[in-house]
């Protein structure tokens, strides 16, 4: 009993830093976990995964999670038409990767970060971005980890 | 006057001679092959350069270079091509360590140098007032003043670094995709003499005669085949 | 690109003036050895013109070295250039040519003031005669040294800039030659200037004499300035670029056309003319056409430093 009140506390502080932690992004601490996409049929079964903190996911977006992923259809039974993104290249990059162009668009990408054009359909956007955390690690990034980043696939 | 005219020929007449005796003597030594024992020099496969920048950071980090300047960049020039197939060149910038460097010749006090054991064109620091005509003779324009020494400073292949060590240069070692190779050219086995017998190689403004040791094989297109 | 910063630009306006400066100092000195050995002789100490010289080319040498000296990003680290030599570089050779015409310069103007000098001290340092006695019997060497070491100076500002590999525009083999020209017409003009403003006759045989040396000095200046860009032309590449940037309609080309060629050289020029055809020269005809000239000069010499740095190669 008392072990358990301390594992709670201790649970409850580090959700708390956590997401503080995030407040450095757009998304912030109180509302992320009041987001209204996190109230979706979805949640109901994706409790563990399916936090969607990501600034993909306020709520001025209006987004659901099919946005994203594609309606439900027969899932969770396979074959379905969900849509998931990963580094896996067996996942088609190119396939992946249409679904963040409908809206993303190539030259603001270049804009931003040069790596976008040379990696365009090659590899998905999954591979490097992170979406459902409150921040993308990519966002906020030193140069030196931006190389090291590079190394991961480059290196011989 | 015609005793001081008679005084004034032949004392410049004199000086005339010991100059010109001077700058013969002189050019015999400096026509004579320096030959080193090792004649250090790099390769920059532009093909295989990914522009990722793990090389300037090392070499920052290892030669303690402030922030604000620079002994190697790598530049980036492009995109080039339609999206989605864009790619982009690479080049080095930094000393290409040239056998007849303008830096040297110009510099007042010898604080450039070419070390004749290895073939490194490098800066004494002390011995820098900081005129920066070294700065201006560079056709490379890749020397800078160090805001900490106050002196000249370029890249010196890590002499005083990791050569030091025994290691291969701070860029070498960090290079993810190999596109640096390190070696003398003395020796007929080793790496880089291998790669430039192999590769077709360019060194920048050969025209100004200034013999460059640092190679580059010319980029066919930027990136790499997945 | 504004005028002033560009990229690849390493050398400032503090260089031009220090350019000018030994040019300007080499220059007087030569000209007021020419005005002693071939019209004053003896009396030279009593011209304006002569007196100027030797006051215009101690200051402005040592306000040259000054300039240098505050410019390095170490200046107490100076005396470094003078203990570590090296042979191969024109800056190093000029300081060495710089510090024996100092020598050499403070000696000559020791002897055209001779006179003076011995007349005060006869009875107080009655040792300095003996000196100075000494000093007399090699004149000649002096002087000739001094001719030498004062055209090596006006030189050396033009190889110091032809020395630089990576801008096409300054390795060029007429900027010596040009710098040399442009330097003896400053002195001339220093000269003619500080001679005038000392209650020198502008009307006297040192003006004459000047003004004679002056007209063909321009031309040939002229010439050399035909030639230097010409070479550029003639050798294509990025020289030819770095002419046509120089010489094109920005600030510098402005500064070359109206500043150079027009105030510096070519009303100095007629003026001369003009001076020697009405064989009458007054003050302000004299201090107006120095003045042209020495606002020409150094003019080139930031327009050669500046547009040199705007092209590489």
């Amino acid at each position: 009993m008392f072990r358990n009140t301390w594992r709670t506390v201790l649970g409850v502080a580090t959700l708390v830093c956590l997401l503080g932690f995030g407040t450095a992004g757009t998304a912030n601490a109180e509302t992320s976990t009041a987001l209204k996409i996190n109230d979706g049929p979805c949640l109901k079964c994706h409790k563990r995964n399916g936090t969607m903190l990501g600034v993909h996911g306020q709520d001025k977006m209006h987004f659901t999670c099919s946005t994203c992923h594609g309606e439900q259809g027969v899932h969770p039974r396979k074959p379905n038409d969900i849509r998931v993104f990963n580094p896996d290249p067996e996942n088609a990059p190119q396939e992946q990767n249409k679904t963040c162009l409908r809206c993303h668009r190539p030259e603001k990408l270049a804009a931003g970060e040069w790596t976008h054009n040379v990696h365009a359909n090659k590899v998905s956007c999954a591979a490097c971005h992170q979406l459902h955390p409150a921040t993308d690690p990519m966002t906020q990034m030193t140069g030196t980890q931006h190389s090291q980043l590079c190394r991961q696939c480059h290196a011989k | 006057m015609d005793k001081s005219k008679r005084q004034f020929l032949q004392g410049s007449g004199a000086m005339i001679a010991g100059i010109s005796l001077y700058v013969l003597t002189n050019g015999e030594v400096a026509g004579e092959q320096q030959k080193s024992a090792v004649k250090y020099a790099m390769l920059h496969d532009e093909n295989k350069c990914i522009g990722c920048n793990a090389c300037a950071d090392n070499c920052r980090k290892v030669n303690q270079v402030p922030e604000g300047v620079a002994r190697l960049e790598i530049i980036r020039t492009g995109p080039f091509g339609e999206y989605p197939n864009q790619y982009y060149h690479f080049t080095r910038k930094s000393c290409e360590q040239c056998e007849d460097s303008p830096c040297v010749h110009v510099c007042p006090t010898g604080a450039a140098f070419k070390d004749e054991n290895t073939g490194i064109v490098s800066v004494n620091s002390w011995k820098c007032v900081g005129c920066q005509y070294c700065i201006a003779a560079c056709p490379y324009h890749i020397r800078f003043i160090n805001p900490v020494t106050k002196a000249a400073d370029k890249c010196d292949f890590c002499r005083e670094t990791q050569l030091k060590q025994g290691k291969q240069p701070a860029c070498v070692e960090a290079c993810p995709t190999k596109a640096l190779v390190f070696g003398d050219l003395n020796d007929p086995n080793s790496e880089i003499v291998k790669a430039l017998e192999e590769n077709p190689v360019y060194r920048n403004k050969r025209d100004l005669g200034t013999h460059p040791k640092l190679f580059r094989i010319q980029a066919k297109q930027g990136g790499i085949n997945v | 690109m504004s005028p002033f910063h560009f990229e690849h630009l390493v050398w400032h306006w503090p260089i031009a003036f220090y350019l000018f400066f030994a040019g300007v100092s080499g220059g007087a000195m030569f000209f007021a050895v020419l005005l002693k050995n071939f019209i004053l002789r003896g009396d030279a100490y009593k011209s304006g013109f002569v007196q100027a010289a030797c006051i215009v080319a101690p200051i402005t040498v040592m306000a040259g070295l000054g300039i240098l000296v505050t410019d390095l990003t170490k200046p107490l680290h100076f005396w470094k250039i003078m203990v570590f030599y090296n042979l191969t570089s024109v800056m190093s050779v000029g300081v060495i040519i710089l510090c024996i015409y100092m020598v050499f310069m403070f000696l000559w103007i020791a002897l055209v003031f001779r006179p003076v000098i011995d007349e005060w001290c006869r009875t107080r340092f009655p040792w300095v005669l003996k000196l100075s006695a000494f000093l007399s019997s090699s004149e000649a060497t002096i002087t000739g040294l001094l001719v030498i070491l004062a055209l090596a100076l006006g030189a050396y500002t033009g190889f110091l800039l032809s020395a630089l590999p990576g801008y096409p525009m300054l390795k060029n083999p007429v900027l010596p030659i040009l710098f040399l020209l442009s330097a003896l017409s400053s002195g001339a003009a220093a000269s003619l200037l500080g001679g005038v403003l000392m209650k020198g006759n502008p009307d006297g045989r040192e003006v004459h004499l000047i003004h004679k040396i002056e007209i063909p000095l321009i031309l040939v200046e002229m010439v050399a300035i035909f030639t230097f860009f010409l070479g550029l032309v003639l050798t294509g590449g990025q020289a030819k670029v770095a002419a046509a940037n120089a010489l094109g309609f920005g600030f510098w080309g402005v500064v070359f056309w109206v500043g150079i060629l027009l105030v510096g050289l070519s009303v100095p020029l007629a003026m001369n003319l003009f001076m020697t055809a009405t064989a009458k020269r007054r003050f302000a005809y004299v201090a107006g056409t120095a003045t042209c000239s020495l606002i020409g000069v150094i003019l080139l010499r930031h327009f050669i430093l500046y547009a040199g740095q705007m092209t590489i190669a």
